[in-house]
């Protein structure tokens, strides 16, 4: 093929005023403002632009649009790259480098071409069936590697992109006759209407329509793509945009909306129909038209419908040479142009040309002589397949038209309405009519009873033959071996992996798919899929109908992942929190790490030291000194009303009601199927007022499950829950020199821990600011928590660090509260416990069974499964060898793996007060296996270890009292 | 004597950072010294509230999906739930006053005032910047209008004060993730 561009007036789309440069594959490509990557490739005669996924068979430029199967190229360098694009849906620019991504060493040499050598060996499903000796972990990276399409980037995307969300009243989607008319009808009956157009310009008779729609109120959208319609009449738009921004995501909800997406060209089926150079038939003269791109010097139209013919016309009106028309039917509705002769009742039976077209042989379905034609193009035209992408997307079903060989919308989702060529309709009068009353919403009269609104008046296509391959004789009538007939350009199905399917009774297309890959990756099948269909539906003497289709998804064209994450990078990635105390941590350089969506120090290792050392540095600090902690995560609830006591007592498996003001107990929250879901301390701050503290991570889910219970089940019970985790801060003070360090920073002599016992509260003022301090430990020390108002965490936190310089005060991590609660055996929820953890197993069901009240979770602690004898149990583990520190996870079983798990580790550290590591682990009947010997395993490793009983440290719980 | 613990500043020097310059068409602030306290009742308890803030001269609880006054703003959060912003501090610690817990069997008023952060947004370019952090469905359009939505994946209060003129409430723990998302989306809404 040797493409050309033909003269003005052909190619309104392009400005010739506005000449630019790109590379392709390192080789300079001259094109004019408003040619895509594929016409500026095709009027440079450049037809071989690509390897197939599996054959790594030449492949060239296919559509002229965003169905294009073959036709993918690579985008930009580096960070910028963009595999996968479709040549004909990206426009060209100056500068742009463009590069196949799926040959190696080079396009013209591939080595991996030689897999077509044994494309015998490589029919549908052939993973399943070869290569599995020695091993099929051997040959799996080969053939992924070899099989891979494009070259992702390798790193960051150094673009930015946008999402707007938007309203409309009336979202009508493609801006082709119908949609036009669609809108324009909506808008002139009062609603406020939205059109958006995928291409980056205007159809010419929609331009020829801009001040109408401008009169009408119309707003429009052009180079943006509906991707994806959901319920609610949310529609999801992607629009390729010029300036500091890539490319825009439109999150659009519509009350209404109007499809008008038009129709996909259905390629015909003959032998080496992949060949660089045969491309659609309506790609062909829309190059010509759009882009002044002549895709070959002559051309030969291979049709089964009435379409192929109008294409000649249009090709011929162009000045481009059609040397003949291949007629797959014996008669058509349509004259060709004059001059161009037709073979009628005829197919293409070879491809002349590997890495372009260079010839047709031409035979009749009954046999006989053949006709060898040369051509640099084949323009084929199948019939059309209406675009029912975003109609199935939204629930809408399917019908087949035999007459037409197409399916069409038949069921329609509510609010959702297809016109035009989308909806089956082809003949322009009656799309017009259709659009129209759809545009302005009133009921057909037909249509009463029907369920559907505006039936189309399906047709306008003429005879179509749903079989486009030519006859066994036909074949047979070129005297050799025909190649292979592609039904899937893009996956390498052939129509001989279909009938394979069939017989090996893949007989649902969902089946069909995923056998042999028809209609996947990223065209979707949008050329191939009903070719597919009717091969199998006469495979299996069913027709099309009764094959049925597999079911669309978005996106409805590839997506760059920049755009549909639209910004959600870095710090807005995720919303992690930022303690109040910030600031002051920063100035002490902590290791930063995420818990439970806060930013909180790891640790603050020193030079030199790793974080394990820094935080075992830190807790043994604790265990001799002073530390400081910032527990400002700590979830902070704050419960008033007349039943609040109760409440809390249907809440939690302790009984809160008897606490006396100042008081407080620790809780576990349940879920009702008896499994622990939170812990914390509950406080009584007045006679109707409770202080709730959650886990770091727990303090949303725990107020909503207190709204649930208050809302669904606990109506009748007045209580207030509000949530004041972002408003107090919490400054944890820990060790035994803490109480000296609060006497000297001047707190009051009440909470000294002679006037003040563990777990009581006392609201104090200090400095001028109100807080609420709590005598409670998570270290096993000494330890006060002082809640203050947000805003004064960071001064409070530096007034202790000063006053604590005489008692060597130390700031301490996440890493060394592991190190010292696991020293005490105290549970750390989501690491000793998970889904499936009662009370009893981490030994709290203490006073269960004495509660006289109920509680969430009560009843299913009774049933057998909650008091089997079996279960496993929380204990603590000691290595013998006293150096081996368990790894988390690890599993503790009687022999070595595979075989019966008796339990697993769920907390590990080096405890620096005793000398060696300790573990905490989930052993089955572990209440019972103390002083046993168990070994855990991981990765193959054995640990061999003691089954004890815990606190590892300060057995008596001597400590916390100070 | 315990010297007096100074409050750090509303806004800390990174998050400052974060925010975009003004230009002519949009610029956004940090709402200073603001107070908020949320206003709770039980069934019941909705006129002790009423009490409370005619005894400020206050006119009443606001409708669903609104908000009433200018200084003290009260901004309707749900059936049971106003947020109370003000840069009064004495109206405040009156209020507080009246409906801490205890005053009330059947409504309380909870300070709250360390947990948000205000963004102040001012121009002509708000209804640009809006649509590229709220769902369309959940900006309020008219002066007047607000209520609690989705900033991207936080909760927010939005109220909109006047044309060009929007408050943008978020707990100040999420104030640098806020302020990130704000800067994002300036340079598209400026376009």
């Amino acid at each position: 093929m040797s493409g050309f561009r033909l003269p003005v007036p052909h190619g309104g789309w392009v400005d010739r005023t506005r000449p630019l440069r790109f590379q392709f594959n390192g080789r300079e490509v001259q094109g004019f403002a408003g040619d895509t990557v594929a016409s500026a490739l095709l009027a440079q005669g450049i037809v071989h632009v690509g390897r197939s996924f599996k054959l790594h068979r030449p492949r060239g430029i296919f559509s002229c649009g965003v169905e294009e199967p073959t036709g993918l190229v690579d985008i930009g360098l580096g960070g910028a790259r963009t595999p996968n694009t479709r040549a004909t849906d990206i426009a060209a620019s100056a500068g742009l480098q463009a590069f196949t991504g799926n040959a190696w060493p080079s396009l013209g040499l591939d080595l991996a071409a030689l897999s077509s050598r044994f494309a015998a060996l490589l029919p549908a499903g052939f993973y399943y069936k070869t290569f599995m000796w020695p091993h099929w972990h051997l040959c799996e990276p080969v053939i992924r590697r070899m099989a891979g399409l494009g070259v992702a980037a390798d790193a960051p995307d150094p673009d930015r992109y946008d999402q707007v969300s938007r309203q409309a009243q009336v979202l009508v989607v493609g801006a082709g006759a119908a949609g036009v008319q669609a809108a324009l009808a909506a808008a002139q009956g009062g609603q406020q209407v939205l059109l958006v157009e995928g291409a980056a310009q205007w159809e010419p008779a929609t331009a020829a329509r801009l001040p109408e729609l401008a009169l009408a109120g119309v707003e429009l959208l052009t180079a943006c793509t509906v991707v994806g319609l959901y319920d609610h009449g949310l529609a999801v738009a992607v629009q390729t945009v010029a300036g500091a921004v890539r490319e825009r995501l439109w999150q659009i909800r519509a009350g209404r909306i109007i499809l008008a997406t038009g129709a996909f060209e259905r390629p015909m089926l003959f032998p080496d129909n992949d060949r660089p150079g045969v491309m659609l038939a309506s790609a062909v003269l829309r190059h010509a038209t759009h882009y002044g791109v002549a895709c070959g010097r002559s051309v030969v139209v291979a049709t089964s419908c009435d379409s192929g013919h109008l294409a000649a016309r249009g090709l011929v009106a162009a000045g481009v040479n059609v040397v003949a028309i291949v007629d797959h039917r014996n008669d058509a509705a349509i004259d060709a142009p004059a001059g161009v002769p037709v073979f009628r009742g005829s197919a293409i039976v070879a491809v002349q040309g590997r890495r372009a077209v260079k010839g047709v042989v031409v035979a009749g379905h009954g046999g006989g002589a053949v006709q060898q034609l040369e051509a640099d193009c084949i323009a084929s035209a199948g019939g059309w397949a209406p675009a029912v992408n975003l109609h199935s997307m939204a629930g809408g079903k399917l019908r087949w038209v035999d007459a037409h060989a197409m399916f069409v919308p038949d069921r329609v989702a509510p609010g959702i309405d297809s016109v035009g060529a989308c909806a089956g309709v082809f003949d322009e009068a009656q799309a017009l009519a259709h659009a129209a009353a759809v545009g302005r919403g009133i009921a057909h009269p037909a249509a009463v009873g029907q369920g559907i609104a505006h039936p189309a008046p399906v047709g306008g296509l003429g005879a179509v033959s749903s079989n486009s391959s030519p006859s066994a004789a036909a074949l047979s009538a070129a005297g050799r071996t025909p190649g292979k007939v592609f039904v899937d350009l893009q996956n390498d199905v052939t129509a001989d992996d279909v009938s394979l399917a069939a017989r090996e009774n893949y007989r649902s297309v969902e089946h069909l798919k995923r056998y042999t890959t028809m209609g996947m990756a990223t065209d979707q099948g949008k050329t191939s899929n009903v070719n597919a269909l009717v091969l199998m539906g006469e495979l299996t003497q069913r027709s099309p109908g009764q094959v049925g289709t597999t079911k669309f998804r978005p996106p409805f064209k590839p997506v760059t992942l920049g755009a549909l994450a639209a910004g959600r990078s870095g710090v807005r990635h995720k919303p992690l929190k930022r303690m109040p105390g910030h600031a002051w941590h920063d100035a002490h350089a902590p290791v930063w790490e995420e818990f439970g969506g806060w930013q909180r120090p790891a640790a603050y290792p020193r030079e030199g030291e790793s974080l394990n050392t820094a935080a075992e540095r830190e807790a043994l600090h604790v265990r001799t000194h002073v530390g400081l902690f910032e527990a400002s995560p700590l979830g902070k609830i704050e419960l008033y009303g007349p039943d609040a006591a109760s409440f809390l007592d249907l809440m939690y498996v302790g009984t809160m009601s008897t606490l006396s003001i100042g008081q407080a107990r620790y809780g576990l929250l349940l879920r009702e199927d008896g499994v622990i879901f939170d812990d914390g301390i509950v406080a009584r701050l007045g006679e109707q007022h409770f202080w709730v503290n959650t886990t770091s991570g727990g303090a949303e889910r725990v107020a909503l499950a207190f709204e649930e219970w208050l809302q669904c089940e606990h109506v009748g019970h007045r209580v207030l829950v509000t949530p004041v985790t972002s408003a107090w801060g919490n400054v944890t003070v820990a060790g035994p020199k803490a109480w000296a360090l609060l006497q000297a920073a001047g707190f009051d002599a009440a909470l000294a821990p002679t006037a003040m016992r563990h777990m009581t509260c006392r609201e104090v003022s200090h400095g001028g600011v109100a807080m609420r301090v709590l005598r409670a430990s998570f270290s096993g020390e000494l330890g006060y928590e002082i809640n203050v108002p947000g805003q004064h965490t960071q001064a409070l936190l530096e007034h202790l660090w000063q006053a604590g310089q005489p008692f060597e005060v130390m700031p301490y991590g996440i890493e060394a509260l592991m190190i010292l609660r696991t020293e005490k055996g105290y549970l750390h929820l989501g690491a000793d416990t998970d889904g499936t953890t009662f009370p009893g197993d981490v030994g709290l069901d203490r006073g269960i069974a004495k509660k006289a009240a109920n509680f969430v979770g009560r009843r299913s602690l009774l049933r057998p499964a909650a008091r089997d004898a079996d279960r496993m149990q929380l204990v603590g583990l000691l290595p013998l060898d006293r150096r081996s520190r368990l790894p988390v996870g690890a599993h503790i079983t009687l022999h070595a793996p595979p075989g019966p798990i008796e339990g697993h580790v769920t907390s590990s550290v080096f405890s620096p007060v005793l000398g060696h590591p300790v573990a905490l682990a989930m052993l089955r009947r572990g209440g019972q296996r103390v002083g046993e010997h168990v070994t855990a395993y991981h990765l193959g490793r054995p640990f061999a270890a003691e089954v004890v009983k815990t606190p590892f440290f300060d057995v008596a719980g001597e400590r916390l009292h100070g | 004597m315990v010297e007096r613990l100074v409050a750090s500043s509303q806004l800390d020097p990174g998050l400052q950072a974060a925010l975009p310059p003004a230009t002519q068409a949009l610029a956004v602030t940090v709402a200073e010294g603001l107070r908020a306290l949320v206003l709770r009742h039980l069934p019941g308890g909705a006129a002790a509230v009423e009490q409370v803030l005619a005894a400020q001269h206050l006119a009443g609880l606001p409708a669903p999906g609104t908000f009433r006054g200018d200084d003290p703003w009260l901004v309707w959060i749900g059936p049971a739930e106003s947020l109370l912003l003000t840069a009064k501090g004495k109206l405040a610690d009156d209020v507080l006053a009246a409906l801490q817990p205890g005053c009330n069997n059947l409504a309380c008023a909870v300070d709250q005032s360390p947990a948000w952060l205000v963004f102040e947004l001012l121009g002509a370019g708000v209804d640009r910047l809006l649509p590229r952090l709220f769902d369309a469905g959940a900006i309020p359009g008219h002066a007047g209008q607000g209520w609690r939505a989705r900033f991207k994946d936080i909760s927010a209060v939005v109220i909109r004060l006047g044309p060009s003129r929007v408050w943008l409430a978020v707990e100040r723990p999420h104030g640098s993730y806020a302020a990130a998302w704000i800067g994002h989306a300036w340079p598209a809404a400026l376009a």
